[in-house]
């Protein structure tokens, strides 16, 4: 029966046309609707603020939802950027090129992806080395790389999130597989638990890290904004603004000024990449 | 859970006339038809103003108005059964799926306010829950002075207290010895004559309640700007949700919520605009 109702909706679709091409554009929009990762949403809701302060006239609304949403999102029309920290996956690409839609990015900047543990560990660096043994479970001692003896706890973020994909590339590269004892845990929760449990090891986006936790070096170099943007420190995340080639004027503009660079702005968590890019003549 | 089967009971039975009694002749000579729109009781007189709107311009359509819970309208949506979703909250990763559209209209917001002598002007989100929940019964405990706490709500059935009970407590109810003030004006009366009261009122009434503080939550002050962005914590995206994108009179419906016409009707409901 269900199916007869959809086959019915979808005909009286067809067969009264109505004014659908209102659903899409009605003449142009000045608000501009932002979806996607969680872990940029705080600077990306002070861009917006600072932007709407400055122009009242203008409307950001942001909500979160990951950058698979966002995505999601532009593709079919419910938002005008994607806030995103990876490439588009391959499964969107085909619903992309069926709507001819090309997609157009901007990297406002970076944040790094660090390896914590408990404020007790003893170790204050690891290797790239260790890192991909420890998350792909060919190393399950602490005593095995320097530490007490103990078996290693792995807390990971949610698969479908883009910081578990930035650190699996980066960390396990190609072909390297998670251990399977590895805990599937959101990063509100991850911190706690690490802060909690002295064999822990886990991963969080520098913005999330707070004292609770010890925050590990990679290969010895330390979190700076000059490690980060020239790619030193091996673990970063772009923040990236996505929008379709059919976006408006508002959502170019607001691009273009979230991008800009910015004289001695500081934000926990969050490197600008525009002064390095676009260097002073 | 009862009311959830009786939104879908009551969505498929009026499926079920809708296709036995549809034909041809029915769809071409563009007879009378409706459009169901179901889910957040928070949206319900939104989506009853936008539809009495709507359907000034489109005569034809029939426009059935329900509420039921977002997660009723959203499950609904995705068997056919009605033709909008309204939900008030954003979709998890697990209910998103890629034919489900969901077009933000509208952001809500709730404001803590307190007596203005209350040496109080920012709590934390912990700190307010255990206020309305009864945890926290004297303000020593929130770093106020040694005084009893006196709790002040709107009635049940007020789309406020329903933000309180599920946003700030998580489902639960607010603490039983409230004191309850039937109109956001009474509430801050109360609120304003009693230096040891907090409550709550929504943007839209704070022309009315000059008289108390509206304190920031997790050091953040509602504005309209912290709404938008949704930095302010109790704020809360309203959504209205397609089916896949077939042109039609659910689309034109959705189409006009975010028009001028209808963000006008969103800001008349007291409620934040967001195109």
């Amino acid at each position: 029966m269900s199916k007869y109702a959809c086959a019915a909706a979808f005909l009286l679709g067809i067969l009264l046309p109505g004014s659908a091409a209102s659903a899409q554009t009605g003449g142009e929009r000045k608000a501009v609707h932002v979806r996607g990762s969680a872990v940029f949403m705080p600077i990306a809701q002070h861009i917006a603020e600072t932007y709407m302060n400055e122009r009242p006239d203008r409307v950001v609304a942001l909500s979160g939802g990951g950058s698979m949403r966002g995505y999601k999102s532009i593709i079919d029309g419910t938002a005008d950027i994607a806030l995103v920290s990876h490439a588009v996956l391959p499964e969107l690409k085909k619903e992309i090129a069926r709507r001819g839609l090309t997609l157009v990015s901007a990297t406002a900047g970076y944040t790094a992806i660090v390896p914590v543990v408990h404020p007790s560990n003893p170790l204050a660096s690891l290797s790239m080395k260790q890192l991909k043994y420890i998350f792909s479970g060919r190393i399950a001692n602490w005593k095995d790389i320097g530490g007490k003896t103990a078996p290693v706890n792995v807390y990971v973020e949610l698969a479908k999130d883009g910081i578990a994909e930035t650190w699996n590339d980066a960390v396990l590269g190609d072909g390297g597989t998670l251990t399977p004892k590895a805990a599937v845990i959101s990063a509100e929760r991850r911190i706690q638990l690490v802060a909690a449990d002295p064999a822990a090891i886990s991963y969080l986006p520098l913005s999330e890290i707070n004292a609770s936790v010890k925050a590990l070096r990679i290969d010895g170099i330390a979190v700076t904004p000059e490690t980060v943007l020239d790619g030193r420190h091996p673990v970063r995340s772009p923040l990236m603004l996505v929008r379709t080639d059919k976006a408006s004027a508002a959502t170019e503009e607001f691009i273009r000024y979230f991008i800009a660079p910015r004289k001695d702005f500081h934000f926990a968590g969050f490197f600008y990449a525009a002064p390095s890019a676009k260097p002073d003549k | 859970m009862n009311r959830r089967n009786l939104l879908l009971a009551l969505a498929a039975s009026v499926f079920a006339t809708n296709s036995t009694a549809f034909d041809w002749a029915f769809a071409a000579r563009k007879e009378r038809r409706s459009l169901l729109i179901a889910g957040s009781g928070t949206m319900l007189a939104l989506n009853k103003v936008l539809a009495a709107a709507f359907s000034k311009s489109h005569p034809l359509i029939d426009m059935v108005v329900e509420k039921g819970g977002s997660l009723a309208g959203l499950i609904a949506l995705k068997r056919g059964a009605i033709d909008v979703g309204a939900m008030s909250r954003d979709l998890t990763i697990a209910e998103d799926e890629f034919n489900i559209r969901g077009f933000l209209v509208a952001k809500n917001e709730v404001s803590i306010v307190v007596n203005r002598k209350l040496p109080i002007t920012s709590l934390f989100h912990e700190q307010i829950r255990s206020l309305f929940n009864g945890k926290i019964t004297n303000w020593k405990q929130a770093g106020g002075p040694a005084a009893p706490v006196r709790v002040v709500s709107l009635k049940q059935g007020s789309t406020s207290r329903q933000f309180i009970e599920d946003v700030v407590l998580g489902g639960h109810d607010i603490i039983a010895s409230a004191t309850e003030a039937g109109s956001a004006k009474e509430l801050s009366e109360i609120v304003a004559a009693d230096p040891f009261a907090i409550g709550y009122i929504s943007l839209k009434d704070h022309e009315s309640a000059a008289n108390v503080l509206s304190i920031a939550v997790d050091g953040v002050r509602a504005s309209r700007a912290t709404i938008i962005s949704e930095r302010y914590p109790y704020t809360q995206p309203l959504f209205l949700l397609l089916l896949g994108d077939k042109p039609g009179p659910a689309a034109d419906f959705v189409a006009f919520a975010r028009s001028p016409a209808g963000q006008k009707i969103v800001e008349q409901q007291g409620l934040v605009s967001v195109c």
